[in-house]
């Protein structure tokens, strides 16, 4: 069985990177984020419902829609600062190939949630939440060899990508998540006329 | 062939899981005079807050979990528990209270705080004391509910908090944490406040995963209240331990379902549920690790033909 490029990616980013530059992919563009957030949500069913059900896979899909929108958007960002003469829908297919170690990590979290009774997933909760620093680095890493070999940028210039990209998709992606301090100021205003 | 073979293990998965998504038949149960209902007071919804859920979804789980009412607590706002009772009323499901969590970092002479408000109409200032909170909670008509009282929130409580809190959190998620438990315990004995167990449920865990049984006299959102203030409440802890009024606790152990009921989440499921799990994470890994298998070797082969 030949091993798929994004599991490539995960331990030779620029040799695998340089293979897929070459590449035509026969996929839909939006193939690889729809598939993060299939994951996503069947990893919340399992730690909220202890079972994949689509009732729950459908409500997380919808509640976290936001994270590929950011992403991509992050990514045309850091792509449209400098000159490609890859097409952008097949920069964002190849972007989204190197969130591996993200997805792994995630599975992790949901097979856990039920491997685990509840008492000890709980008390592991902040080991696990601290091993994302795992995912977070990997994929930093992959994602520079993304603005070397795919991009073709220079070291400095794939270093900055790299930084750029996360300063400007995380703030937004806890933004959109949770930021207390923003919404608390928005909401009051627009909710008498969401819901009277 | 391992995008189908990810397909048919994730139509497994979902079969399965469809097959257990049921209501939890809960047929009324009336003990001393009063209508016993299974409350989860503490719940964030993924909608302006930090929860897994939608509120929508929140309220149709409420239900799948056996729940007769829920609190939508956004953090210092309300309109997604609005939005939450609105489907609710819509679609029959359980009673929804219009809830906030009060985040007040610190703020010059005010310690850090977080508080629960439920049976509210709109938003209480963060800005104010704990005691000044706790007055507009109940100026609205609602009740006030020390949400996981650590120990760096209890300089916050003050003798005027401690006697106006209407509830206090003894089983929650921190109570399943090391020294959560005792830490909880310890700061209810500083209250006279009533038990409250809460999920306070962000999406890591069930929504009911620990919930209080309210003693009231119907389901509506007014006499839910009405029961936290009046101190009609029956917790289960994590240990097992049963906190509350002594003749409420009696009346409540005298029906073993409650006790069974609050601790579901011992039971770790049946073959179905084994199989949507497993079915659902092998799924999800051969899906990652041929997500761009098929599609390569199609251009390969192409590129070979030409």
């Amino acid at each position: 069985m030949r091993v798929s490029p994004d599991i490539r990616l995960l331990f030779s980013p620029a040799v695998t990177y340089g293979d897929m530059r070459l590449n035509e992919s026969a996929r839909w563009w939006l193939w690889r984020p729809a598939m993060l957030l299939l994951v996503l949500g069947c990893t919340l069913s399992l730690t909220i419902g202890g079972r994949v059900m689509p009732r729950l896979v459908a409500d997380a899909v919808l509640s976290f829609a936001f994270v590929p929108i950011v992403e991509i958007a992050a990514f045309a960002v850091v792509f449209r600062t400098g000159r490609s003469s890859l097409p952008f829908r097949r920069g964002v297919d190849l972007h989204f190939a190197g969130n591996g170690p993200w997805l792994l990590w995630i599975i992790l979290v949901g097979a856990l949630s039920v491997a685990l009774p509840p008492r000890t997933f709980l008390r592991w909760m902040d080991p696990l939440l601290l091993s994302a620093l795992l995912p977070a680095v990997w994929c930093a890493v992959i994602d520079f060899q993304l603005s070397r070999v795919v991009l073709q940028r220079s070291v400095a210039r794939a270093a900055g990508d790299v930084v750029l990209l996360r300063l400007i998709a995380w703030p937004a992606l806890i933004a959109c998540y949770g930021a207390i301090g923003m919404w608390t100021q928005v909401l009051p205003t627009i909710a008498p006329w969401l819901f009277p | 062939m391992t995008s189908g073979l990810a397909g048919v293990l994730l139509l497994l998965a979902f079969a399965a899981g469809t097959m257990l998504d049921r209501r939890v038949e809960r047929p009324p149960l009336t003990l001393g005079g009063y209508r016993v209902l299974a409350a989860d007071f503490h719940t964030h919804s993924t909608t302006w807050s930090d929860g897994g859920l939608t509120p929508f979804g929140i309220v149709i789980e409420a239900g799948r979990q056996g729940l007769d009412a829920v609190a939508i607590t956004g953090h210092n706002q309300v309109s997604d528990a609005k939005a939450g009772r609105w489907f609710s009323t819509l679609v029959g499901g359980p009673t929804v209270l219009v809830g906030q969590e009060i985040i007040s970092p610190r703020r010059g002479s005010i310690p850090d705080h977080d508080l629960i408000a439920v049976g509210i109409e709109s938003v209480v200032d963060w800005r104010t004391s704990i005691a000044q909170q706790i007055a507009e909670v109940h100026r609205q008509g609602g009740a006030a509910i020390a949400a996981h009282p650590a120990r760096q929130y209890w300089p916050a409580y003050d003798t005027a908090a401690l006697n106006t809190l209407d509830g206090t959190e003894v089983c929650q998620p921190m109570a399943f944490i090391h020294d959560g438990h005792d830490t909880l315990d310890a700061f209810s004995e500083r209250t006279a406040a009533t038990p409250i167990g809460s999920s306070d449920f962000h999406g890591l865990g069930r929504v009911g995963l620990c919930r209080t049984y309210v003693f009231a006299t119907d389901n509506s959102a007014a006499a839910i209240v009405d029961a936290l203030k009046g101190h009609r409440t029956v917790v289960y802890g994590v240990d097992g331990k049963v906190y509350g009024d002594r003749a409420l606790v009696r009346l409540a152990e005298s029906v073993p379902r409650l006790r069974a009921e609050a601790m579901m989440w011992l039971n770790r499921g049946g073959w179905l549920d084994w199989l949507s799990r497993i079915a659902g994470i092998l799924g999800m890994l051969v899906l990652v690790a041929g997500a761009g298998s098929s599609a390569s070797d199609e251009v390969r082969a192409a590129v070979h033909r030409s």
